[in-house]
């Protein structure tokens, strides 16, 4: 199916193919063939190659010492300028030196090119290539330095204790940030190249005596046989090679926080950065992982069990209250206590809709003013609040659109939904809660049971890169069961949870013996 | 594909199943006080409250009298009249005229509580003395709607033991066990409404007694049920000075234990053991030196009232205290001959009450 696009078969990138049609020398040139040892006649390749990038710079220059003539090529944007002039140019024509002994550039990377495939995609990486007359060699010259982001606070993951450093678009910046917590010579990094047309780097970082092998080779199977034109964030990237893609819920987690994806490496997962993108995957994880903040480590344990239940509440909540309330309403008033009855039926004795109908409309423009608020700039977004809160709290009441209970449910669901730390997570909860309030449409309380059996019945069935996704509940695993619903103290979590597939399973000797 | 279509199908089918018994809660009537009462010509009326939500209404309340045959066929004659469904999942309570109370058979009229699962069973069972009609038709202008202030006067005067509470649950229970008779919250209405005490009912569910808020203390105690708050207020005889010696105390604490044995007839010795706090004292007395003196007194006076109520009780030929339970489960030969006349048997039975009273503090001043 994607054979046109497969470069084995045409033997050529497709700039290659634009610059042969394109030019009136009808040279057909190979990603293969090698480079001449005359420097006029490379140029000449090199700029019908280049035809269509105006901004290549062939900087032609004669070597100090042996009068030899010389050229160097690379992108203006994509590479640092003060390593080009300070550190290439200016030793290569002030000092003399021998043309076979080494070169006197004080680049470390410096690696020496034979083929046009490997000098196009240098330049196009943002190397520069030295081409020396009389050599039919060139060399690939590590220059690069193009825009970059610093790095600075993660935007969306906001965390109290942790570390204030977030992941930024570039890949090997990002490496060298999880490196950074794990400098072992066991944490290892396997690189893959996706997409034919955007070439994008992707490393797979795992601890090797800890990773199961049957996951890394699912996981290495599956983004090896994508075969696309770009990857332009993880979160393509996750479509590509996740489980279920008909499920609500994300079976691999995004996140820009190095803490949190090198504290999921240590449990034996896996860590993959995508060159380009500012959050890294982790995979394989399990529904329970969700609910997990990096914060949760750093504070005293039981606060961060408290505040864990918590999160486990406003999942309950964000589900289940729009559609209790519609099921309350609807068919079984009997439960709710009697003066609360009162006044809500007051209240919706002046609503002409039906509850169901009332309620989506609310849940839906709440969806509405969060997307609103998502996309506004910031100043411009705080209106957003404001408009939303005077006109759907006080004007919708007041003429009888929705009832004032709504208003509650509504805004008690909105901020449960913003309490679980993944918004990936509280995305799918969130959208689930219309299937839910259908249900409850329907056939009340029974309607809501069924609901939420389907949900069950489903994140057991799931899986994420062949392990199961509902671990440690189903299938059930007692000692992993400290890290779930409460958060043990750290001491007594002595071994990696076992739904990873991770082998040594001990992690910690014995800690806090008596003192 | 095949798969799918059945698929798609099957879930619009299950769809269509849906909505059928749906009732928004604003499109019913909550029929929150029922009422049962006979009119001159014994024929049975029923009454009911319902709220009204609407804003529009100046009155909060819709009150209903029909004359019908049953509680189930008063439904259909005050859906007729009231302006949404009227249902009695919510009721609150249900007021019982005297007039019906004494009619044999009337507790066949509130069977649709018990058969139909959409009604409640934790409705209160109220008697009331006069016509229901005055209740149901007050209209209090310093108190909230009336079916909420009832049920809440019920409540919290339940709670200080003034009179007792049961629901229709606990209802059926007394009415269909042998070892108890029934006993119900009364209620009364002259210019304003009161709670006069308890109600007690005979085998077959008749009215037989009324007892006033401090007898019923007595009964609670004796029926085990201690929980809640048993503030007494009595006069205690003391040898000094001729006029009444008003002492109020409350009770922490009261263990009561009942034994039975049989002789000829049944023998009951029940020992309430309770420490009191005196609330208030209204003589000079030094109890601090004399506890014992006033222990002595207090056991006394109470020891009597408890008497003067069984006797009661026993000369009507009710027991609202389930002595036949402690029967059954210790002498259940004897019992088993008389079971089915329990009253009779227990009015013939000799109860002796013995109080016995600790003084745990005196107050806050001497």
């Amino acid at each position: 199916m994607f054979d046109f696009l497969k470069p084995s078969k045409g033997k050529r990138s497709f700039l290659h193919k634009q610059v042969s049609t394109h030019s009136n020398l009808q040279k057909k040139m190979s990603a293969d063939d090698v480079l001449d040892s005359d420097l006029s006649q490379n140029t000449e390749i090199l700029q019908q190659v280049f035809s269509q990038a105006p901004d290549l710079v062939i900087r032609c220059f004669s070597i100090n010492a042996s009068k030899t003539d010389a050229a160097l090529v690379y992108l203006p944007g994509l590479t640092n300028k003060d390593a080009i002039q300070n550190h290439v140019l200016k030793p290569l024509m002030s000092s003399s030196f021998e043309l076979d002994k080494e070169l006197p550039i004080t680049i470390g990377d410096v690696e020496v090119v034979e083929t046009w495939g490997q000098v196009e995609s240098a330049i196009l990486g943002g190397d520069s290539v030295l081409l020396i007359n009389g050599q039919n060699t060139g060399y690939r010259l590590d220059t690069k330095g193009w825009p970059q982001r610093e790095v600075s606070d993660p935007q969306n993951e906001i965390s109290l204790k942790g570390a204030h450093q977030g992941f930024v678009e570039t890949g090997t910046q990002n490496i060298a940030l999880i490196r950074r917590y794990i400098p072992h010579h066991e944490l290892m990094l396997k690189e893959m190249t996706i997409g034919l047309r955007g070439k994008t780097k992707v490393s797979l970082l795992y601890l090797r005596d800890v990773a199961s092998d049957d996951v890394l080779r699912e996981l290495e199977t599956r983004i090896q046989n994508i075969t696309v034109d770009a990857i332009i964030n993880t979160g393509e990237l996750i479509e590509f090679i996740e489980d279920n893609p008909y499920s609500p819920f994300p079976q691999i987690m995004l996140t820009e926080r190095p803490d949190t994806a090198v504290s999921h490496i240590l449990q034996g997962r896996f860590v993959i950065v995508l060159d380009r993108s500012p959050s890294v995957l982790i995979a394989p994880t399990n529904f329970m992982s969700f609910f997990q903040a990096v914060d949760d480590y750093g504070t005293r344990w039981l606060l961060s069990t408290f505040i864990r239940v918590s999160r486990f509440l406003a999942f309950i909540i964000t589900l289940f209250f729009p559609a209790s309330y519609v099921a309350f309403i609807s068919y079984n008033f009997e439960v709710i206590p009697m003066e609360l009855l009162l006044s809500i039926a007051e209240s919706r004795i002046q609503v002409p809709f039906a509850p169901v109908l009332e309620a989506v409309i609310m849940e839906t423009i709440l969806e509405l003013m969060r997307e609103a608020a998502l996309r506004l700039p910031t100043p411009i977004g705080q209106t957003i609040g404001i408009v939303g809160g005077i006109i759907i709290g006080q004007a919708a009441v007041a003429v009888g659109i929705v009832s004032n209970i709504m208003i509650i449910v509504v805004a008690v669901t909105a901020i449960a939904s913003y309490n679980i730390p993944n918004y990936d997570m509280s995305s799918a909860i969130r959208l689930l809660r219309f299937p839910m309030m259908l249900a409850a449409a329907m056939f009340g309380v029974v309607g809501i049971v069924i609901g939420w059996m389907t949900i069950v019945g489903h994140l057991v069935s799931l899986e994420s890169l062949g392990t199961p996704y509902g671990t440690p509940l189903a299938p059930f695993r007692f000692a992993d069961m400290k890290d779930a619903f409460l958060r043990f103290p750290l001491w007594t979590m002595k071994s990696r949870p076992k739904g990873t597939g991770a082998i040594p399973t001990i992690r910690q000797g014995r800690n806090r013996t008596k003192r | 594909m095949k798969r799918k279509t059945l698929l798609c199908l099957s879930l619009v089918a299950m769809m269509m199943t849906g909505c059928a018994d749906q009732m928004f809660v604003e499109d019913v009537s909550l029929s929150l006080i029922l009422g049962l009462d006979l009119d001159q010509d014994d024929h049975l009326l029923v009454y009911m409250s319902s709220p009204v939500f609407n804003k529009e209404a100046k009155v909060k309340e819709e009150k209903v009298e029909v004359k019908a045959v049953s509680i189930r066929d008063s439904r259909e004659l005050f859906d007729q009249t009231v302006m949404a469904l009227t249902s009695g999942s919510k009721t609150q309570l249900l007021l019982v005229g005297k007039k019906l109370l004494k009619r044999k058979n009337w507790i066949d009229y509130i069977d649709p509580f018990y058969r139909d699962p959409k009604n409640t069973v934790t409705t209160r069972v109220v008697a009331v003395d006069g016509p229901v009609s005055d209740v149901i038709f007050f209209r209090p202008k310093d108190k909230p709607r009336l079916p909420l202030y009832l049920a809440n006067l019920v409540d919290t005067a339940y709670r200080r033991n003034v009179t007792i509470k049961t629901t229709l649950q606990e209802f059926h229970e007394q009415t269909t066990e042998k070892g108890i008779t029934a006993s119900i919250t009364e209620m009364k209405k002259d210019h304003k409404i009161m709670l006069t005490g308890t109600a007690l009912l005979d085998e077959q569910s008749k009215y037989k007694l009324s007892i006033t808020p401090n007898e019923n203390k007595l009964l609670r105690i004796l029926q085990h049920k201690t929980k809640g708050d048993f503030p007494f207020t009595i006069s205690v005889p003391m040898e000094s000075n001729g006029h009444d010696h008003w002492i109020s105390f409350s009770t922490p604490s009261i263990k009561t234990k009942t034994r039975v044995r049989y002789d000829n007839h049944f023998i009951f010795n029940t020992d309430v053991k309770m420490r009191v706090i005196i609330t208030e004292r209204l003589f000079p007395f030094n109890v601090r030196r004399d506890a014992a003196k006033l222990q002595k007194s207090i056991e006394k006076k109470m020891q009597a009232d408890f008497e003067r109520l069984i006797k009661k009780t026993q000369t009507t030929g009710i027991d609202p205290f389930g002595f036949g339970i402690y029967a059954r489960a210790y002498t259940y030969p004897e019992w088993k001959k008389v079971q089915n006349q329990w009253g009779k048997a227990f009015s013939k039975a000799d109860v002796n009450v013995k109080v016995h009273v600790t003084i745990g503090g005196m107050g806050t001043i001497k």
